[in-house]
């Protein structure tokens, strides 16, 4: 498939892709660059990337937090949260969209109508009854109105993009394994599973994105200063009323990047192997 | 291969038990997760009492000895929330037997927080509620009355005067909430700017006269300069200058409008002449400053700025010029539109059970001077005259400009509007609409008065 | 089992004899339970945990609630009000259209080419595809707002760059006319998400296809248009649905960097749900704007549905 000679091909290629890399990373260059910078200096300085003088005190202030609750305890949160999280998300959205893809079972149809329409309502909607289910059960600031509800399918997001990959999925090998004997949750883990690999990283990288991104729900269901994710941290810098304190607020937001950043580095070598190794053993 | 497989199998089995367990035991697990996580304030054991304020009902009848927790919600920036958690290690050392669990976020995200617990009826005991909001909360029963406590001596308003307290008191005598600090609306003015064009207005000034100093600036220098900043409050501004008509914003019922139209007319002719001629900031460079944290006030960029008192401690930290407070412009002829704004009280839930608990803290931040002392006078002046002369000796800088300037005010106030109605905040929003219509002269004075009367009114019916 | 009732599928031509369709009917009960059984987590969080507050949404968007006290019933009031008499709701569906129709298939565009460009296997790809990707991790943060302000601010980057090209610069966010485009331009700048689920349907394509069409003597281009597109539609599918969806739905960019404004020039339907909803306490009506938000959705939903049969291929299903 690759041309040899295509070394013409390769410069414009590492031109282009550096270039248009470098536009698409400028406004996080620049973040990390001002969280760096004295506050003076983030909006009278901002064109530059590099700081005039290199200041570590927004990291040193804003690790801190808020009334000696800091940012080990957000981060210790947020991650607590987020791996159950992605761990439950892959184990239920995989074995549900196998299920869809798969199987035929009665008012699948309208079962997974269901599972789309859930997707196309607003959150904010649904939130508030949401919560006083939650508080009914007494798990309001709780991590569990986060977690628990990744492990009963999770998004229906991931369950519809696993069936996606399922159904580009050749049937002939789940039958050649029934006839091998195995049953239908053996095809599940002997068969669809390895070759889901891709599929599952994005379900990872996509359920740890917004779980650590995720606001409103954390906001509502943790009260105490104690439960708070990096999120709510990070807000905690703005307020309309005291101001806004940007060079912590940026430190810290350049920080909460850094798990997400490790996590994506580490996984992109599923999605982006050369052609040859890969696919179908 | 296999091996992972394997892996597979047991992991499903492992993470369906951990569901299992969960679920089973969701109920009275919370507490723990607490002790588990917040190892800094679940430290006593006796955290999980009244964790959600739902497991109170065994000590209702809390008498001094028996062991409390009472939830504390506030709004704030950084600054502000250690001030008020070191305020309240200072109660808590001095009440044992209460414990206070603190729910502290930014303005933004405080009020959605707090009307999904008021739909989940798990308010904590004790909120912090702004001006605009109180009437929302009080005439849906989310409040409770206050004035039993204070009879029964729970909570001193000995050393506050009326004024620092009659917003809060409902027309049958029902007292809201209790001031954590006093502020009125005014002008910041960036004092070098006006002294280096030799401009003094003193208090009784004209909006003429503001805007003819703007002009005059505007027209001697060769810097980047936006003239007067509205600040986004042109609703706020627009109170006072129905009061110095005789007129207000919201009629005594709070089911219409108590202005003319004439009056709006004129207010939004002013405005937009003042973007028209440059006299002021445009919207999108006014909002450019707001959004960016920055402000165009303590940068010289404008000479004088629309905001409430308490906020020139935030300018001032920002800037190296001189920022000081000045009342608002007047009209000739026109009566008083200044008016102190006892802000951001403390209240009781109706969800609360720990009324006494709850009413000693809020006598605790409207008396103790120690605690006030950490407070910074932060939230606005402090409404015990006591307390106001405590730290009146102690304080400042900017925050003694804010306590100089509520002294200065009181000569150039009536007394205020009735609380604004529940609708508020539609109709505020209503209002900046409109606003920004007419500052991108979208519309004329005219027009945009029709436009937020009628929606207005609808709102408010 | 499982053997025996396949032999009796394939091998037997269906004589309609009563045994065959009693044996039919049983094995479909017991594919039925199995699915059930399989589907059990999301059956049971639907139930459970969604089921219920969606039915309770749907009973709010009939009546006036405020959150702090009781709903009261008000039939169909919220929605004539909104169909009939809200000027704002015009103004966010056409603003949610635009940015919908136009964002999305650029950002699309744009995914599936940088996936197909770095699925060539060429050197420091790995590290490319995450540059790529970090601008969808900030998505949600609140520096974001910060960021791309000071990006399209009146000081910002843009206009420093177009100052040296002797072009006047303006204040994008803040002008009612570009507004708009900033945060389409903010969307498409995070294709990084669409584009790694590219990446892994481009992994599972099965290199024996390749391998034949090299055999063939099949070029690039041909190989691209004749191979890769069809095997990977169901995946063009997936993304076209949910970011279609997502577009409808966008919410914490606007909210966070224009708050709708200004002139309500990015009054996204989502944002004005929220506005009503938790500013203003019209939770009833609210809800009421979801629902409609919901049949607008599946109505768009079910069209590319439909239209996917003559183009999304699927080799479980061996073909279209």
């Amino acid at each position: 498939m690759k041309k040899k000679n295509g070394t013409l091909s390769d410069i414009i290629y590492y031109i282009f892709v550096i270039g248009f890399g470098f536009v698409m990373i400028y406004p996080i260059l620049w973040m990390i660059g001002s969280s760096l910078k004295p506050e003076t200096e983030i909006f009278g300085n901002a064109a530059s990337l590099i700081p005039g003088e290199w200041l570590w005190g927004n990291y040193a202030q804003g690790w801190e937090g808020f009334g000696g609750i800091g940012f080990d305890v957000y981060f210790r949160n947020s991650m607590i949260v987020t791996t159950l999280v992605v761990i439950g998300t892959v184990c239920s959205a995989s074995i549900v969209a196998y299920g869809f893809a798969r199987i035929n079972f009665k008012f699948k149809a309208i079962l997974f109508g269901c599972l789309m329409a859930t997707v196309m309502l607003p959150v904010q909607i649904t939130l508030i009854p949401q919560y006083i289910l939650f508080h009914n059960v007494g798990w309001v600031n709780t991590f569990y109105p986060l977690i628990v509800p990744a492990f009963l399918g999770g998004q229906p997001f991931f369950i519809f993009l696993l069936i996606q990959f399922i159904r580009g999925i050749p049937r002939e090998l789940d039958e050649a394994a029934i006839i091998d004997g195995c049953s239908k949750f053996g095809v599940f883990l002997r068969i669809i599973l390895p070759l889901l690999k891709p599929a599952l990283v994005t379900v990872i990288i996509f359920a740890f994105m917004w779980t650590w991104d995720d606001f409103l729900a954390p906001l509502i269901y943790l009260n105490s200063a104690s439960l708070h994710t990096v999120t709510i941290g990070l807000r905690n810098f703005m307020d309309a009323d005291a101001g806004t304190n940007w060079g912590p607020l940026l430190a810290m937001s350049s920080l909460s990047l850094f798990p997400q950043f490790v996590l994506f580095a580490f996984f992109q070598k599923y999605l982006v192997q050369g052609i040859a190794t890969t696919g179908i053993k | 291969m296999k091996m992972n497989k394997l892996k597979a199998v047991v992991m499903m089995f492992l993470l369906v038990g951990l569901v299992t367990i969960m679920v089973a035991c969701g109920g009275n697990e919370d507490s723990n997760a607490n002790v588990n996580n917040g190892a800094d304030n679940s430290a006593d054991p006796e955290t999980n009492e009244a964790n959600n304020g739902d497991s109170g009902e065994n000590n209702s009848a809390a008498g001094d000895e028996e062991d409390v927790t009472i939830r504390v919600a506030w709004w704030g920036g950084q600054e502000r929330h250690d001030m008020t958690i070191q305020a309240i290690e200072l109660f808590e050392a001095e009440y044992p037997n209460i414990t206070v669990e603190p729910e502290y976020t930014s303005w933004d995200g405080y009020w959605e927080r707090l009307s999904t617990q008021a739909a989940g009826n798990n308010l904590p005991d004790i909120i912090n509620m702004d001006n605009s909001k109180l009437m929302e909360y009080s005439s849906r029963d989310l409040l409770v009355d206050l004035q039993p406590l204070i009879d029964d001596g729970h909570i001193n308003m000995d050393d506050v005067e009326d004024v620092y307290q009659d917003i809060n008191v409902a027309e049958d005598g029902t007292v809201m909430g209790i001031s954590l600090g006093a502020n009125a609306l005014g002008i910041a003015e960036n004092k070098d700017l006006l002294a280096e064009h030799d401009i003094n207005l003193e208090p009784g000034y004209t909006y003429d006269d503001m805007i003819d100093a703007m002009h005059k600036i505007q027209d001697n220098t060769d810097e980047e300069f936006f003239g007067f900043d509205f600040g986004n409050s042109e609703f706020e501004m627009f109170f006072v200058y129905a009061r110095q008509h005789g007129q207000s914003v919201f009629n005594p019922e709070g089911d219409g409008l108590g202005f003319e139209e004439g009056t709006l007319v004129e207010f939004f002719d002013m405005v937009q002449t003042m973007v028209n001629e440059e006299a002021a900031a445009s919207h999108d460079i006014m909002m450019d400053y707001i959004d960016g944290g920055n402000s165009m006030l303590g940068e010289g960029k404008a000479a004088m700025n629309m905001t409430a008192s308490n906020q020139i401690i935030g300018i001032q930290q920002s800037s190296d010029m001189e920022i000081g407070l000045n009342v608002m412009p007047s009209i000739e002829g026109g009566e008083d539109g200044n008016w102190i704004r006892p802000s951001m009280s403390f209240s009781i839930s109706s969800h609360s059970e720990q009324h006494e608990a709850s009413a000693k803290f809020i006598d605790f931040f409207t008396n103790n001077l120690e605690v006030n002392e950490i407070l910074q006078a932060d939230r606005g002046v402090p409404v015990s005259s006591v307390v106001r002369e405590h730290l009146a000796g102690i304080v400042d800088g900017a925050t003694a400009e804010t306590f100089a300037y509520l002294e200065l005010v009181e000569d150039y106030t009536s007394p205020a509007d009735p609380l604004s109605p529940a609708g508020e905040s539609e109709v505020r929003g209503s209002f900046q609409r409109v606003v920004e219509t007419l500052k991108y002269d979208q519309a004329t004075p005219e027009e945009a008065t029709q436009q937020f009367m009628q929606e207005a009114q609808a709102i408010l019916q | 089992m499982a053997k025996a009732d396949n032999e009796v599928r394939i091998n037997q031509a269906p004589p309609p004899d009563r045994e065959i369709l009693r044996m039919e009917k049983k094995k479909a009960l017991k594919e039925s339970l199995t699915g059930y059984a399989i589907i059990s987590p999301w059956l049971l969080g639907f139930f459970v945990l969604v089921l219920g507050p969606i039915l309770a949404s749907f009973y709010l968007s009939f009546t006036d609630y405020d959150l702090l006290s009781s709903p009261t019933w008000i039939g169909f009031d919220n929605y004539v009000q909104i169909l009939t008499n809200d000027p704002r709701f015009k103004t966010s569906i056409i603003a949610t259209l635009v940015f919908v129709f136009v964002s999305t298939p650029l950002k699309l565009l744009f995914a599936l080419a940088l996936a197909v460009l770095f699925n060539t296997g060429r050197k420091g790809t790995g590290f490319f595809t995450t540059i790529y990707y970090i601008p969808s991790i900030i998505g949600g943060s609140v520096a974001i707002a910060v960021v791309w302000r000071q990006l399209f601010g009146r000081n910002g980057a843009v206009n420093d760059i177009l100052d040296s090209l002797g072009i006047a610069g303006l204040n994008w966010i803040g002008n009612p006319d570009t507004a708009l485009s900033v945060l389409i331009i903010l969307v498409i700048w995070q294709f990084g998400s669409p584009m790694i689920i590219f990446l892994a349907g481009l992994r599972q394509i099965p290199t024996e296809l390749y391998e034949a069409a090299s055999v063939d003597g099949a070029g690039r281009i041909q190989t691209f248009l004749k191979i890769t597109l069809p095997m990977l539609t169901p995946v063009i599918f997936f993304n076209l649905i949910m970011q279609t969806i997502g577009g409808f739905m966008l919410f914490t960019q606007a909210y966070l960097i224009t708050q709708g404004g200004p002139m309500d020039s990015t009054l996204f339907y989502a944002l004005y749900l929220y506005e009503m909803a938790f500013e203003y306490l019209r939770m009833g009506y609210a809800s009421a704007m979801a629902w409609i938000l919901l049949v607008l959705i599946a109505i768009i939903t079910i069209i590319i549905f439909k239209t996917s049969s003559r183009w999304v291929f699927y080799e479980s299903e061996g073909g279209r």
